[in-house]
């Protein structure tokens, strides 16, 4: 089995080497590129894909989640993973909405560190119950379409806003935590859609307006 | 000439007959309700509905008044014709013309006349009425041309009413008819036609038996052969007038049939014959105080003498005569007889006297005319005065009208004023209530505005603080996160060999994570999207479950389910995780237990946190670190509004309380 191809984009040069450490102390997991601002890692990433993209949102120039929805919207196949210190924060979420498929806190001890991206690597997403709240209300936002949210989706955002963890989440519904994990998985997918719908719609007028009847 | 005068005053009743007949022919009770007095007609004008039995009871009441007072008979035959048209009932409205009409024809306004019974000529033709109202509006027109003197206008109305009047078999009114038509084509010199309509009123008369009838058909039919020389024929009919005037002891009508008969042997140029007729009819005419008659006889009788050349007989005859008429003003005759008298005279070879009597002759002539002159002018006056009553009487009517429109104006004025101050009553009202309630909604508005101003001032400054807190949330998390975690990283770079160095970077390393974790729960405490209850408590849980999970403590919640919707203030949040993380912190810490249960509930408006484990317990009084632990949490409590509790039951019970 091919190593986990990890990228790492962070201004700050003692966190940037710490992480790469980290990454390559691992057997399983490479570190394929390092970048210390969005602009580099734009093209870097372009042409250098690696599956795991760790990236720091205030970065110099602008900012990670842009270069996340720049990519993103390019169709890169990287699954980004936000590195902040505070979880809770708009930027988090903007990131995730965005296009990022999780984010990773930068107290996290190294083993935990590897085992989240060993996570996300098999498809399965960390999220906070703050995030869940701010997930929820977004699929509920007036003028957004009919939940995309499949039953279980939401029955899981739900318990998440509560503050439960994977754990209780998986014993109440009967499922593995792994399982959980896939579940966020999707439901930052769907978030993705619903963003980039939602960008298109901005950029066009949105449905129902005049603007799109030229179309 | 004096003859057909004489006639034609014996036409006058026949004429008036009509008249009269077409009054009061109409409803078979007409003749009861004449005996009705005035009071009980009016009683029913006041009391009966306006209905089509009113009209023939308002032509009764004009009828009472049409002999002395025609201007109050004027007024009711009016009412009549103004509700007949109201009511659409035609029968009423000829009934009504019939009556004004012969009023009119009385004042000599026959124009007038004539143009409403045309009316009632359209009407009756309008409405194909036949039988009585057809004979009623077509005679009465003719009457009314008769009047006039048109004569040939009169006799076409005559002859339309004919078939009429025929089928209506009423046998006076026909023969009046009949008679009247005789005397027009008579005047019209139309001998066929008038002894036509003469011998048809005789037949009538025959044929009902009649004999007062036929008498006077007789003689008006004699006198119509007379004057057109038809003289025995005429002579026939007369003497059989005379006969049936004395069966009937009708001396008027024996008189006039002498009379007539004295003319017509006159006129065959018998003279003894009529001298026997008019010495016969001079008796009559002196018992019946027949004046005109005595006249005409005297002259008669002095004609005759004439005639025979008994020329003093006439003069005494004649001189008689003169007295008479001078007497009694009768100037034609006295103006005839000076004129014979004049001719007898030269007779008796006395051309002297003859001039004399040719003088008076001359001056009577003068006064007779200027008499007839002096009647015209004595009608014109009549009729001047009528005129004048007439006008009066309309200007009356005019002043009345007036006043009821005065009355009528003033009566509008007075309910335009009370309409108008009522409009501006309500008006006023109206106004009033709008400012007021402008003033109010004013008022109301000021206050909304001021709330609201005071709103968006609160509102400004909370935005202001919370504005201030993200941006000391950013500084931190940028600034102060990096800086931690450059440091945290730096010692995880560090990999001294010397275990005491070790520790100490170590020991670094934690220091940063604690800092991090602290200005996270910072970041977190003063964010205020975190402001609301449930998610207060899943912070809670999410990092009690942490910190239990890390320890290998077993760990079960209950929270109620929904939590109310509510937002609690930073200090709260802060108090009230700060205590949790410290209890849990001791149970990981100290407690020695496996597991953990932990409620989170509602009651009312308090907040109640209950954390049991089934560790060994404590004692409050027993260790510093752990006394001092509860005192901080107490005084946090506090600070939140609450209080804590604790039990040992197979474990430490810790109760948390705080008003939301």
């Amino acid at each position: 089995m091919d190593n986990i191809r990890v990228s790492i984009v962070e201004d700050i040069i003692e966190i940037r080497e710490g992480m790469r450490f980290i990454v390559n102390q691992t057997p399983d997991l490479t570190c394929l590129s390092t970048y210390g601002s969005a602009e580099e890692a734009l093209t870097g990433l372009m042409h250098d894909v690696p599956d795991l993209c760790i990236m720091d949102i205030a970065l110099p120039g602008s900012t990670g989640i842009d270069c996340i929805r720049k990519l993103k919207a390019a169709d890169s196949p990287i699954q980004f993973v936000v590195f902040t210190i505070y979880e809770n924060s708009d930027q988090v979420f903007e990131a995730l909405a965005a296009g990022a498929s999780g984010y990773l806190l930068k107290d996290t001890p190294p083993d935990r560190i590897i085992t989240a991206l060993r996570d996300l690597y098999a498809g399965g997403s960390p999220m906070s119950a703050s995030i869940a709240r701010k997930v929820v209300s977004s699929f509920q936002r007036p003028g957004a379409a009919a939940t995309p949210l499949s039953t279980r989706e939401q029955e899981i955002l739900t318990l998440l806003a509560k503050g439960f963890l994977y754990k209780e989440i998986a014993q109440q519904l009967g499922i593995a935590t792994g399982t959980v994990r896939q579940h966020i998985h999707h439901i930052y997918d769907k978030l993705h859609v619903q963003n980039r719908t939602e960008a298109i719609n901005k950029f066009f007028g949105g449905p129902g307006s005049s603007g799109a009847q030229g179309l | 000439m004096i003859r057909k005068l004489y006639t034609v005053s014996r036409q006058g009743p026949f004429l008036l007959a009509l008249i009269l007949f077409m009054h009061v022919a109409g409803p078979a009770n007409a003749q009861v309700t004449l005996d009705f007095n005035k009071d009980s007609m009016w009683h029913l004008l006041a009391t009966r509905p306006d209905d089509t039995l009113k009209v023939p009871v308002l032509i009764l009441l004009g009828q009472q008044y049409e002999y002395n007072q025609p201007d109050s008979a004027l007024y009711y035959y009016d009412r009549a014709g103004q509700l007949s048209k109201q009511l659409h009932y035609p029968a009423g409205y000829i009934r009504y013309v019939s009556n004004y009409a012969s009023v009119l024809n009385t004042r000599g306004k026959f124009d007038e006349s004539i143009r409403l019974n045309l009316q009632a000529v359209d009407t009756c033709l309008k409405y194909g009425l036949g039988g009585l109202n057809y004979v009623r509006a077509f005679g009465n027109t003719a009457t009314a041309y008769q009047y006039k003197g048109d004569f040939a206008a009169a006799v076409d109305y005559y002859e339309k009413t004919l078939p009429a009047a025929e089928g209506l078999g009423d046998a006076q009114s026909l023969s009046t008819l009949y008679n009247n038509l005789s005397g027009l084509y008579r005047d019209l010199q139309q001998p066929e036609k008038a002894i036509g309509y003469s011998r048809k009123s005789l037949a009538l008369a025959e044929k009902s038996h009649d004999l007062n009838l036929e008498g006077n058909a007789r003689i008006n039919l004699g006198n119509l052969e007379k004057d057109f020389n038809h003289l025995s024929r005429g002579l026939q009919n007369i003497e059989r007038a005379l006969s049936i005037a004395r069966q009937l002891h009708d001396s008027v009508m024996e008189e006039t049939a002498l009379i007539n008969i004295g003319d017509t042997y006159e006129k065959m140029h018998d003279p003894a014959r009529s001298i026997i007729a008019f010495q016969k009819a001079l008796p009559l005419a002196q018992a019946l105080k027949d004046v005109p008659g005595q006249a005409h006889v005297a002259q008669g009788l002095a004609v005759g003498l004439f005639q025979t050349a008994r020329y003093h007989d006439a003069q005494s005859q004649l001189l008689k005569s003169i007295a008479f008429d001078s007497a009694h003003g009768e100037k034609k005759m006295w103006r005839d007889a000076l004129l014979l008298m004049s001719d007898v005279q030269i007779a008796l070879g006395r051309p002297d006297l003859s001039r004399q009597y040719r003088d008076q002759y001359d001056a009577v002539s003068e006064a007779y005319l200027n008499a007839s002159l002096l009647k015209n002018i004595q009608e014109l006056e009549t009729k001047y005065k009528v005129e004048v009553q007439q006008h009066d009487l309309l200007k009356k009517d005019l002043q009345l009208k007036e006043k009821d429109k005065a009355a009528i104006r003033q009566r509008a004025w007075l309910i335009t004023a009370i309409i108008v101050v009522a409009l501006l009553a309500v008006l006023f009202i109206l106004t009033w209530r709008f400012s007021r309630q402008r003033q109010q909604l004013q008022q109301r508005t000021i206050r909304a505005l001021e709330a609201e101003q005071e709103n968006v001032r609160l509102k400004a400054k909370l935005e202001g603080q919370q504005h201030e807190r993200q941006r000391i949330s950013q500084e931190m998390h940028d600034d102060m996160g990096s800086g931690l975690t450059s440091l945290l990283f730096l010692g995880r770079s560090l990999n001294p060999p010397d275990e005491k160095d070790r520790a100490t970077s170590r020991k670094m390393q934690q220091t940063a994570e604690g800092l991090i974790h602290k200005m996270n729960e910072i970041i977190w405490t003063m964010n205020y999207e975190q402001d609301t209850l449930d998610s207060l408590i899943a912070y809670i849980r999410t990092n009690a479950a942490g910190m239990l999970e890390d320890a290998g403590i077993d760990f079960r919640y209950s929270v109620q389910d929904p939590l109310p919707q509510m937002a609690v203030n930073q200090e709260f949040r802060r108090n009230l995780y700060l205590v949790v993380k410290e209890a849990v912190h001791n149970v990981v810490r100290h407690s020695g237990a496996s597991s953990v249960q932990i409620d989170i509930s509602v009651t009312g408006s308090t907040l109640a946190i209950v954390i049991h484990d089934n560790g060994k317990g404590f004692d409050p009084a027993a260790g510093h670190r752990f006394g001092n632990g509860l005192k901080n949490m107490s005084r946090r409590m506090q600070q939140a509004g609450g209080k804590i509790d604790w039990t040992i039951d197979n474990g430490a019970r810790l109760v948390l309380q705080a008003p939301l």
